[in-house]
């Protein structure tokens, strides 16, 4: 398994992420999870997610990008702790990713 | 009788650098305060704008609203509250009191105005109430936090002031680690001598 890896959302995906799906944009966070996340989680050790440069992160993407890992994917709280590092310049941001996390464990 | 008159010359200079000192201390006191209340005001005008634009989205323009409309508002207020953020954490440092409850407020805010924003149309009217009410509540709750803080500010006396800035000014333990070191390194070695020659029969 490789090291780390580095996924910067505004240059890998999106500067404009939206929505929780297909229906909502192209640039969904189900989408992002699948397309990016999910596989970088699978091949490396380590895998940090930078934030900033995006115009902005709704609620239904960050739920749907991050929660789903726990809800759709079957990752747990606990391992996305030791395995996923969110980066952005406000710590609001980052604490409402864990926020997604932990509630998508308690809902499951 | 020289003694005493140069004595008298040496305390009306010093008796100008004090009173200097007090007017300079309270204009930088008033001057405070004055920067603070205009940052509440800050605050009370963005999270009200805020609270207006939620209530105005969830509750009325949310059945004409397009695709691209809906995105801007979801980036908007995001950004708004991007920027409510920053001014609780400029009026924190300012006035070097916290608002305990700044970072769970912030974090509500997010959450609510845009949760399934891009699904309005499909949500039922309860929910849709619920979330303004909830910005609503939460935007009340940012307001009165910050103003409880500006009371607190209000209320500091001169004395409280000059203290807290003297501190700052001092760095508070830097300086209490530099007196237990000269009474460490140069007093207490001559208190030590003098015990033992006291001591002495």
């Amino acid at each position: 398994m490789n090291d780390e890896k580095v996924i910067n959302i505004a240059q890998d995906f999106s500067d404009m992420p939206l929505g929780r799906d297909d229906l909502d944009g192209p640039y969904n966070g189900k989408k992002f999870r699948e397309s990016l996340l999910k596989n970088a989680l699978h091949q490396y050790q380590k895998v940090v997610v930078e934030m900033d440069g995006t115009l902005g992160y709704g609620s239904s993407f960050l739920d749907e990008a991050f929660g789903g890992l726990v809800r759709e994917d079957d990752y747990t709280a606990e391992q996305l702790r030791c395995k996923l590092v969110v980066k952005h310049k406000r710590n609001s941001t980052v604490d409402r990713v864990w926020k997604y996390i932990d509630e998508a464990k308690k809902a499951r | 009788m020289s003694d005493q008159s140069s004595g008298w010359s040496l305390l009306s200079p010093l008796l100008i650098v004090i009173g200097w000192s007090i007017v300079l201390t309270n204009a930088s006191r008033y001057a405070r305060r004055s920067e603070i209340r205009g940052l509440c005001n800050d605050v009370d005008s963005l999270a009200t704008e805020i609270s207006a634009e939620t209530k105005d989205f969830w509750l009325k323009k949310y059945e004409e609203c397009s695709s691209s409309e809906v995105r801007h508002y979801i980036y908007h207020t995001e950004n708004a509250i991007e920027r409510l953020d920053k001014k609780l954490e400029l009026l924190q440092a300012r006035s070097q009191y916290s608002i305990g409850k700044s970072v769970e407020i912030i974090e509500k805010l997010h959450d609510k105005t845009t949760m399934d924003a891009e699904r309005v149309k499909e949500l039922q009217e309860e929910r849709r109430v619920r979330v303004a009410l909830q910005v609503d509540h939460d935007v009340a709750m940012c307001i009165s936090a910050v103003e409880e803080l500006f009371d607190s500010v209000a209320g500091e006396g001169f004395f409280q002031f000059a203290w807290r800035k003297l501190l700052t000014k001092c760095d508070g333990v830097g300086l209490c680690k530099k007196i237990s070191d000269i009474y460490k390194m140069r007093l207490l070695p001559h208190l030590q001598r003098y015990a033992e020659n006291f001591s002495r029969p």
